[in-house]
């Protein structure tokens, strides 16, 4: 559906992307990670036909270059700053919209609408809609026109976590429509939804293959934070235990507080394991390692 | 209702114009100008010939004609540099349309709007205050057609002046400077070059070309009949006398060469810019 071919872009002496290539099919998600400054967004404007650039770029067979507007019609486009008309009404803003993209049916716009929560607020300014919303009516103007791929640029920076929740969760619902998603994020979260990842910096590919390599290469990790109302014999057992399993790296007790450093995908093991043996959990609190300094390992050849 | 894309940017760039703070001040500023106070007062104390109109638009142009491009240079100047800051540039063009469809809808927009102050602003003021009867409007036409095209000049200006800026505040600052330029330091120029370079009136030609405002209202009062000497001012008398009865046609001929150039200048410089 979507593959990119030789991508090189350069501001001047500056190479921003450098021969970067991929492939994402139909009903597959494709993650674009990276440090800030690696390029995800200029890969992402690359796709669009906003930027100039070598190499090729098709969408269903829809040379980018050649054809931006036939291929734009096929995507649809969550950008990382959330500008809209801010002086629009929300219905406004939507109609807007769906003229540039074509779309007619009035039933549509108000369906869209509805499903997003936002019908009962139509008449109210874009500049009223609070972060996660602003967020919602994109997706939604997004979506307006029934595109193939869903090029998504940070979606999940500006929401709390139960938007990140939703968003993945709409994410997964795409997909399984057959659409194609590429997301650049920076967010261990997206792995449980992309297939494949692309692993860039400074421009460069550093690792690209299905998201079970690159994150072992990345060998990802959580922090998992537990108040528990007793450290017992059985505790300590429990501790014991955990620190055998080979996806936990690192078990310590501060306060009322036990820290469990795992991989980023076994989280729900390692609290299912605690739980499993009686132990009664008071509060927890979870910890998404950034990215960061994983790719500065995965850059140094430190993680693989 | 089925709109084109075009029609649908036309129409928002249109709405987005006359809601501009800025326009609406604007607008309420250029039709007290026009109505023109003090002219109301002599007539209606009959202190004022009947075919004082001529010489009512002549002055209205002297005076109203420098501070038209204050209407389009601060809209147009940062309508792009505004969206390209906000990344609103970025989205909206992700959608399927050229970008030829959105400078063209924006300009045409634009221009929608301000020509509606601008034609407010002397067609109202002609029918209304001065009642002007439907067959002396004749007189009034050429005036908005010479203001109708300074303002479409000037929205091409302040349009590629955004197209090229980074920043809402440089562009705003280009565009009144531009403004400055041609009003009130090209006058003083041409003055102080009709003085020093005696004999040379060709000059005046140039000096003419590359000062739409000074070349618009000089059309304007072409195209009014039995203007006198007084509303011609010096650079209309020397242009009449180098170019004849068809000074008007020079005058047209460049302004619209002003205007194609610029608006060729917009169209290939954002259809090759990058949305970065």
């Amino acid at each position: 559906m979507l593959r990119a071919s030789g991508v090189t872009k350069k501001y001047g002496r500056l190479v921003a992307l450098r021969d970067v290539s991929f492939e994402v099919g139909r009903g597959e998600a494709l993650g674009i990670l990276g440090p800030n400054g690696a390029g995800k967004t200029t890969l992402i404007k690359c796709v669009l036909g906003l930027l100039n650039f070598d190499g090729d770029i098709t969408v269903d067979g829809i040379d980018v270059k050649r054809y931006g507007a036939d291929a734009r019609r096929r995507m649809g486009y969550v950008p990382q700053k959330l500008a809209l008309h801010d002086k629009l009404s929300i219905l406004d803003e939507v109609k807007l919209f769906a003229k540039l993209k074509g779309v007619h049916d009035e039933d549509r716009l108000r369906d869209l609408l509805e499903s997003n929560g936002l019908w009962e607020r139509r008449k109210d300014p874009v500049g009223s809609l609070s972060q996660g919303m602003r967020q919602r009516l994109i997706l939604a103007l997004t979506l307006l026109a029934d595109p193939d791929v869903l090029l998504l640029d940070e979606p999940l920076s500006n929401v709390d976590v139960e938007g990140q929740m939703e968003i993945l969760s709409q994410l997964e619902e795409r997909k399984r429509e057959g659409r194609t998603v590429v997301i650049t994020s920076h967010i261990v979260g997206i792995g449980k939804v992309i297939d494949k990842a692309l692993v860039i910096n400074s421009g460069r590919v550093i690792s690209y293959g299905t998201t079970e390599e690159v994150m072992r290469l990345l060998k990802l990790r959580s922090k998992i934070y537990l108040k528990l109302n007793q450290q017992n014999e059985k505790y300590r057992a429990v501790l014991n235990e955990l620190r055998t399993l080979n996806y936990v790296y690192q078990v310590s007790v501060s306060g009322d507080w036990t820290i469990i450093e795992c991989d980023a995908e076994r989280k729900p093991n390692v609290i299912s394991q605690v739980l499993s043996e009686g132990i009664r959990v008071e509060d927890v609190m979870t910890e998404e390692v950034s990215l960061d300094k994983y790719y500065y390992k995965l850059i140094s050849g430190d993680a693989a | 209702m089925k709109l084109s894309p075009f029609f649908a940017l036309v129409i928002h760039n249109f709405f987005e114009g006359i809601r501009a703070k800025w326009v609406v001040i604007y607008t309420a500023v250029f039709f007290m100008l026009s109505v023109n106070v003090p002219m109301l007062v002599l007539i209606s104390a009959r202190y004022l010939p009947p075919d004082y109109l001529e010489a009512y638009l002549a002055a209205l142009m002297a005076l109203s004609f420098p501070f038209l491009p204050l209407l389009s240079l601060p809209l147009s100047s940062t309508s792009i540099v505004d969206e390209k800051e906000s990344g609103l540039l970025e989205f909206t063009l992700s959608n399927p349309i050229s970008r030829l469809t959105y400078i063209t809808g924006k300009l045409a927009g634009h221009f929608l709007s301000t020509s509606l102050v601008v034609v407010a602003g002397f067609l109202i003021a002609a029918l209304l205050a001065y009642n002007v009867r439907i067959s002396q409007l004749s007189a009034v036409l050429p005036v908005i057609g010479a203001a109708l095209l300074l303002n479409a000049i000037m929205l091409a200006l302040g349009t590629l002046i955004s197209i090229l800026s980074r920043r809402k505040v440089t562009a705003l600052m280009v565009a009144i400077f531009a403004w400055f330029l041609m009003t009130v330091l090209s006058d003083i120029g041409s003055l102080s070059i009709l003085v020093s370079v005696a004999g040379s009136a060709p000059y005046v030609l140039f000096l003419v070309a590359i000062n739409p405002i000074e070349a618009c209202r000089l059309l304007g009062v072409y195209g009014i009949r039995n203007v006198g000497f007084t509303e011609l001012g010096s650079v209309g008398l020397i242009l009449r006398h180098l170019v004849g009865e068809s000074a008007w046609i020079f005058l047209l001929s460049v302004q619209v060469i002003w205007l194609a150039v610029l608006i060729s200048l917009c169209l290939s410089i954002f259809i090759r810019s990058e949305i970065a």
